[in-house]
């Protein structure tokens, strides 16, 4: 089985890159454009990633990762916050509200894959597998 | 029989012929004890007369041959009144105990022995008292007296039998060879109505004279310093001179007069005269001699011999002044004694000079600085004033008519009033202020001051006080100042607060801007980068050359233009202060592997060998692990990017208490003149090389402030054309496991 990886992301080509890379290399890519659609899709299919970006419509990345960690059937999948916020303490209040990483953008092709490979496991990845 | 009986002053003593008391007699021997002092008190005995024997029955002893008019008038005149001068020592004086004494009393004992005659001694004070009583005839007989024509008018004169001459006297080392010409211009002292005084007053009448009425006091007063000279005869100058120790005094030259003494009787009484004359004539060598001898001890070897005392009579003046002066100078047991004598002598007159003169200028001074006072001055009883000064006036406008006579309480406001008046009966010394009341009943701010002055009789009480008008005015001034100051500084912090308030909102308005634009930028940018990479990975398709070429082209400028968005945020922030480093413990051996491996692809793509050497000693640094990345990386991607061929080198180690980490190249270098700009932002910018080494220009500048911000420095070794060393240090003290 396909590893699932969801991309909640508003920028539309932003959301292409990141899709295409990642279906490139073998995943299955479900989106979602804002933060609510993002934590309703993450429900409905216990993605085995989640790359979230903080600037987000209505409601911000740093929310969306406190509600998505406040489901605890959500709870073990990795959060990995993409975002060109740069300033001092992003990272730091990224992972507060409950994200595993902090990729900052732009993303780097070369990189990108192997950045993400390190927030799933191998283990994970049988045992997603074996579900 | 006529008996003598010599009187002093009223009292008839028992002892008629011990006029020299023995305490009299020890006083000229011990002078005459130093065989030189004879000549100081030497006297010139002058005999005029030969002496022949009379025999007829007479008064007395029988040994003046008298006429029987002669003795008739003796005998209607048993008393006769002498008045010798008191300070003419040995010749006539009083002893200490107020006994007439010297050469001349004696011989008036022998004469009155002679003729039975009764003498009555008048003690004066002085020789012109002598001459003032004389005047009023109260004086029968002067004993030794030089004959003048204005004296002859007032007395009849027997022959001399005494001579003596007069000498010059001055201080020791002031003046010698003086002679009577050449007194003019000095302070000459004089004595009183002596002949020496009217025969100066006569031929040198410009002569500068001060007159005194004793010896004693005229050489003191030359002694002292208070007057140059005394013209003076030289036999009670020197008797004196040696019993008070004035031993700076010399004989300085003659006078050139030589004064003969005789007796003088009453012009009234011309029998005496002739009497006297006889009786003179009469007295033996042996007599004379007796007297001599008694008043000058020659026997101890003198100047001259007892055997030819009497016929040397007359010895050369100039020969007794030369011994006079060597005397002085030779008797160092005498003059230590004298010398504390004068110093004595010296002090107490100082002293009293002193005291007189402050005596005399005290009370006018005190009346100066009474009416010069800037204060005002009230003198006071039970505070009715008694005297005030001008000061007064000027301040209250009250004349001293006006005021005197008042009560202080009428100067002061009723406001005031009763506090001050308590304050005062307690005898509080103040400063106080109150408010006075002027003539013209205007207020006036004063500041009051009491005193109690103790003079010479009763305590005074002194009321001492000053017009404050204008230091109240000015401290009012200076109250509004601080009022109105107070209000502007409130003012002024309140907008400074407002601008503070603003800038902060800019400052806030200024990051909000920042983060926006990097977010803006970067998203963009992210497509950019992305896709170029993607299509450079070949993902959607094969490139030809020129595409692959071109595409890298892309993607080499929008990296670049990251890193600018970068370094252009780093640096805002820094100078915002925006930046904090963090602080925790980290591997920095990890840290340095991990940027080296970074960036080797870099250095073996140009063909540069990539060395490190970490000390054993570096493992765990505390400090903020991201920004040491970034400026080791940063040196290191400068030293790749600055180096065509050899190697760059990597070295870390402990170096005096600090951590110090050292990129060497083998590079273009720095050239000198640039090396103190090199940490300035933008420097390769300005130093035009830009355009074949690319970069923003701030890498530097953001690892100096990366440094100072951790507590840490950076500085370069460089040689032009060889290399150059970028080494930084970090602070260990709190690091380093």
């Amino acid at each position: 089985m396909k590893r699932r990886v969801l991309i909640i992301e508003d920028n539309e080509q932003n959301l292409y890159l990141a899709t295409f890379i990642l279906e490139r290399h073998g995943f299955e890519v479900c989106a979602a454009q804002d933060g609510e659609a993002g934590i309703a899709v993450a429900a409905r299919i216990e993605p085995d990633l989640i790359l979230l970006d903080i600037q987000l419509p209505v409601m911000d990345g740093y929310a969306v990762a406190r509600v998505l960690r406040s489901n605890p059937d959500l709870a073990r999948i990795p959060i990995v916050a993409v975002t060109s916020y740069a300033m001092a303490g992003d990272r730091e209040k990224a992972l507060a509200a409950g994200c595993t990483g902090y990729i900052e953008k732009p993303i780097n092709p070369d990189t990108f894959i192997a950045q993400l490979e390190q927030y799933l496991p191998e283990t994970v990845q049988n045992n997603g597998g074996g579900e | 029989m006529l008996v003598l009986f010599p009187v002093i002053g009223n009292v008839l003593t028992a002892h008629p012929f011990h006029l020299l008391s023995s305490r009299l007699v020890v006083v000229p021997k011990r002078i005459v004890s130093c065989p030189a002092l004879l000549a100081v008190v030497f006297f010139w005995l002058l005999t005029v007369t030969r002496f022949c024997v009379a025999a007829s029955p007479v008064p007395g002893d029988g040994s003046v041959p008298l006429t029987s008019s002669e003795v008739a008038w003796i005998r209607g005149h048993p008393i006769v009144t002498v008045a010798p001068t008191p300070d003419f020592p040995p010749i006539e004086f009083f002893d200490r105990d107020g006994r007439f004494a010297g050469i001349t009393a004696d011989y008036l004992t022998l004469l009155g022995r002679k003729l039975g005659v009764t003498l009555t001694v008048r003690h004066l004070a002085s020789w012109q008292e002598v001459m003032e009583s004389t005047e009023r005839g109260e004086v029968d007989l002067w004993g030794a007296a030089t004959e003048t024509a204005s004296r002859a008018r007032l007395m009849r004169f027997t022959k001399p039998y005494l001579s003596f001459p007069a000498v010059i006297i001055v201080r020791k080392g002031t003046y010698d060879n003086l002679t009577l010409d050449k007194l003019t211009g000095l302070k000459v002292v004089s004595l009183a109505r002596h002949v020496t005084d009217d025969y100066l007053s006569q031929q040198y009448p410009t002569l500068n004279r001060i007159i005194v009425h004793d010896i004693p006091t005229g050489l003191k007063m030359v002694s002292l310093g208070a007057a140059d000279a005394i013209v003076v005869n030289a036999a009670p100058a020197s008797y004196y001179i040696g019993e008070t120790g004035l031993t700076n005094l010399v004989i300085a030259g003659q006078s050139g007069v030589v004064w003969p003494f005789s007796f003088a009787s009453r012009k009234d009484w011309p029998e005496l005269n002739g009497i006297l004359q006889k009786a003179l004539d009469s007295v033996t060598p042996a007599e004379r001699q007796a007297i001599i001898d008694k008043w000058v001890k020659l026997d101890a070897g003198g100047l001259v011999s007892r055997r030819t005392f009497g016929l040397t009579v007359l010895i050369s003046l100039g020969t007794a002044a030369l011994v006079i002066g060597l005397v002085l100078a030779a008797n160092r047991s005498l003059r230590r004694v004298v010398h504390q004598h004068t110093t004595e002598l010296r002090a107490e007159l100082k002293e009293r000079q002193r005291a007189e003169i402050a005596a005399e200028k005290s009370e006018e001074r005190l009346r100066l600085f009474f009416e010069a006072a800037f204060e005002g001055l009230f003198f006071h009883k039970q505070g009715v004033v008694s005297d005030m000064n001008p000061a007064t006036t000027e301040i209250l406008g009250y004349t001293p008519a006006e005021a005197i006579g008042r009560h202080l309480s009428e100067f002061i406001s009723p406001r005031s009033r009763s506090l001050v008046l308590k304050r005062m009966q307690a005898g509080e010394p103040g400063p106080y202020e109150l408010v006075g009341v002027r003539r013209d009943g205007s207020e006036v701010p004063l500041e009051v001051r009491i005193r109690t002055i103790g003079t010479d009789g009763e305590p005074q009480r002194v009321v001492g006080f000053r017009d404050i008008t204008e230091r109240k005015q000015a401290e009012e001034a200076l109250r509004e100042a601080h009022d109105m100051l107070e209000k502007k500084v409130a003012a002024r912090t309140r907008e400074l607060a407002e601008a503070n308030a603003r800038l902060q909102e800019l400052d806030h308005l200024k990051s909000m801007f920042l983060a926006s634009m990097s977010h803006e930028l970067r998203t963009p940018l992210n497509s950019i980068i992305g896709f170029t990479g993607i299509l450079l990975q070949g993902m959607v398709g094969p490139l030809n050359d020129e595409q692959q070429k071109q595409l890298t082209m892309v993607k080499s400028s929008a990296n670049h233009l990251l890193a600018l968005i970068n370094d252009v945020l780093d640096m805002s922030k820094i100078e915002a202060g925006e930046l904090k480093v963090t602080c925790a413990p980290f591997n920095l051996r990890g840290s340095i592997e991990k940027v080296v491996q970074t960036i080797s692809p870099l250095a073996e793509k140009k063909g540069l060998s990539l060395a490190k050497t970490i000390a054993p000693e570096i493992g765990t640094l505390v400090g903020d692990e991201r920004r040491v990345e970034q400026i080791l990386l940063n040196l290191l991607g400068n030293a790749i990017k600055f180096t065509e061929t050899g190697q760059i080198s990597v070295d870390c180690a402990v170096v005096a208490g600090q951590v110090r980490l050292s990129v060497t190249d083998t590079g273009i270098g720095i050239k000198e003149a640039e090396v103190k700009n090199i940490f300035k932002p933008f420097q390769q910018i300005d130093s035009g090389i830009t355009r074949k080494y690319e970069g923003t220009g701030l890498g530097l500048s953001i690892c100096r402030k990366l440094l100072e911000l951790m507590g840490g420095e950076i500085w370069v070794e460089s040689e032009w054309g060889k290399g150059s060393t970028f080494r930084f240090s970090l602070p260990i003290n709190r690091s380093l496991s």
